[in-house]
């Protein structure tokens, strides 16, 4: 059964085409990565998917619902977060939830069962302004969690955090995933969603531009890190190399996609070319690799960011 | 009605829990007391039913401040928290959203007047005076629905401002602003060309005067105005029916409301 479904969505802000033509599907059960580099849509269609922007054109269901008053209820099964956790700032946590909860039609005791899942209950009558970013963050999937909702979306809820704080929140989603939700998970730290996530989708620029099944997106692509002493001169013998369907700068040297596995007819070549390779190795073809080819833009996408949680 | 409940709750909890909320209304009760309990302010000590003109002065003019700096307070912020988009999100549409506020509207107003009265009859239970008579006469009555009226158009410009600003400072700064520039606008205008006056008495500022004018509502205190500025040799005041001015103020908060209303429903949170 399809939670999700989009058909052609599009956002047109006054200066900017947000979301282009976004058709998804995400089934029951499915851990759902939304990718993309900061500015490509994400928010704005998962905006649209929660009522709070309209689309300019396309159709969008939540659980088969299409019509408005229909929307309304089929959103009250899910539980949603958009970019930064938004709580009242001089109310407790347990009073933010309070409020959530009253609107969601839930009990006083699903207030502290979720504070305690996200290990918040001993700090739940402090002001949400007093909490770190973590602690806002688990609140924020405390908050989601109230109504027990079939779709959990979480858009970026690792943002900011530190490794501890990104374990917390993957070890909510692990557990909220093994107990059969479908979660419609938003970022752009690849290595957190390829761990978390059954499929994915990526957008650039608002449009979609892969999607399926992680290992599907990965693909069989054969890719290979090259070195030497003239970065430049390389990366231009490589993208004249024919059996090269991308090149791109990483750390560790040019990342070049290949569509046999022939490494020695690579060398073979550069070496006619007059390159002499310091290092020529496979490597096995990542998430983010896949996502650098699909987005096609290196460093737009944050690359500091990417590189230090992929490491 | 269990969403009326949901939403009474809700702004209940926002509100009480808000220290601006706590500020604001002491601040007004203080200024209350001061107007009815100082020596030579506040209430005329005859008892009831003169003592209702010398009660609501004070409140009609402070009230309606107060009660759209509250509004624009305690609702603005929701955008710049994102609290509104998340409330959305938690399951209430916009719409919903929107009669929320109104109904936090509708229960400071009520706060506000209510509050007004029982600090305006304090001084008469303390040290109950003469009087006689009825315990309120139709002006009293008129008064006070003017006093309402007042409450609700403030209140309403201060809705709609936060609804289409979404920032306390910017909305507290527009209105007021509003206010001030369209006294002086007016007053230049109607100098040089006295036409436009008949046209600016209705503008929400002309009429928010007009509507808290004890001389509107009482012909004692309208011919102790006109006497005092036939004395001077200045022009007599008058005013039209009471149910004119009323009406319009009532008008204006209807826009305000529907402006309010159009502008949630079309933008994005």
């Amino acid at each position: 059964m399809a939670v999700i479904e989009t058909a052609e969505l599009t956002k047109r802000f006054p200066a900017v085409l947000a979301v282009d033509r976004v058709s998804l599907t995400v089934e029951q059960g499915q851990v759902f990565g939304f990718l993309g580099p900061n500015g490509s849509g994400k928010t704005t269609t998962i905006g649209m998917l929660m009522g709070i922007i309209k689309p300019t054109a396309g159709s969008f269901r939540l659980f088969g619902a299409g019509a408005p008053r229909d929307l309304l209820a089929a959103r009250a099964r899910v539980g949603a977060t958009l970019e930064t956790p938004n709580f009242y700032p001089y109310l407790s946590g347990r009073d933010n939830l309070r409020i959530a909860a009253a609107i969601k039609g839930i009990g006083k005791a699903r207030i502290e069962e979720c504070l305690e899942i996200v290990g918040l209950r001993g700090r739940g009558k402090h002001r949400f302004r007093t909490y770190s970013l973590g602690m806002k963050q688990r609140l924020a999937l405390a908050a989601t969690m109230l109504n027990d909702p079939e779709l959990i979306v979480l858009d970026e809820p690792a943002n900011g955090l530190d490794p501890k704080g990104m374990k917390e929140v993957r070890d909510i989603i692990r557990l909220l995933a093994d107990r059969g939700k479908t979660i419609f998970l938003s970022s752009h730290l690849l290595w957190e969603v390829e761990r978390t996530c059954t499929h994915v989708s990526i957008v650039r620029k608002g449009r979609v531009v892969g999607t399926g099944t992680v290992a599907e997106i990965v693909g069989g692509e054969v890719t290979a890190v090259v070195r030497s002493e003239d970065d430049e001169v390389l990366r231009a013998a490589l993208e004249a190399f024919p059996e090269a369907t991308s090149v791109r700068a990483s750390d560790e040297g040019l990342v070049v996609a290949l569509a046999s596995d022939d490494l020695a007819a690579l060398n073979r070549y550069l070496a006619g070319q007059g390159i002499y390779v310091s290092h020529l190795a496979r490597r096995h073809r990542s998430l983010e690799d896949a996502f650098m080819d699909l987005t096609g833009e290196d460093g737009d996408v944050g690359q500091a960011s990417l590189t230090e949680f992929v490491s | 009605m269990r969403l009326l409940g949901v939403l009474v709750r809700v702004e209940a909890l926002k509100a009480v829990k808000r220290p601006a909320f706590w500020v604001t209304v002491g601040v007004f009760v203080a200024f209350s007391a001061i107007a009815n309990f100082a020596p030579g302010g506040g209430s005329e000590r005859a008892g009831f039913p003169d003592a209702w003109r010398g009660i609501i002065e004070p409140a009609i003019n402070l009230g309606p401040v107060f009660l759209a700096a509250l509004m624009i307070l305690l609702f603005a912020p929701e955008f710049r928290w994102r609290t509104a988009r998340q409330n959305v999100i938690d399951g209430l549409s916009k719409e919903q959203f929107q009669w929320a506020k109104v109904l936090l509207l509708a229960a400071l107003a009520a706060l506000f007047f209510v509050t007004s009265l029982v600090i305006g009859t304090l001084p008469f239970v303390l040290d109950p005076g003469g009087g006689g008579g009825a315990f309120v006469e139709p002006m009293d009555l008129n008064y006070m629905l003017g006093f309402v009226v007042a409450l609700l158009l403030w209140g309403t410009a201060a809705l709609m401002i936060s609804a289409l600003v979404r920032a306390a400072g910017a909305g507290l700064g527009l209105l007021f602003l509003y206010f001030i520039c369209e006294q002086i606008v007016t007053a230049l205008l109607s100098s040089r060309w006295s036409a436009l006056e008949r046209f600016f008495a209705y503008l929400p500022g002309q009429l928010f005067q007009t509507i808290t004018n004890s001389a509107v509502y009482y012909p004692e205190v309208l011919a102790r105005t006109n006497a005092a500025r036939a004395e001077r040799d200045q022009e007599l005041l008058v005013y039209p029916d009471l149910w004119i001015p009323l009406v319009a103020a009532t008008a204006y908060v209807v826009l305000f409301l529907g402006l309010a209303y159009v502008n949630m429903r079309r933008r994005d949170l």
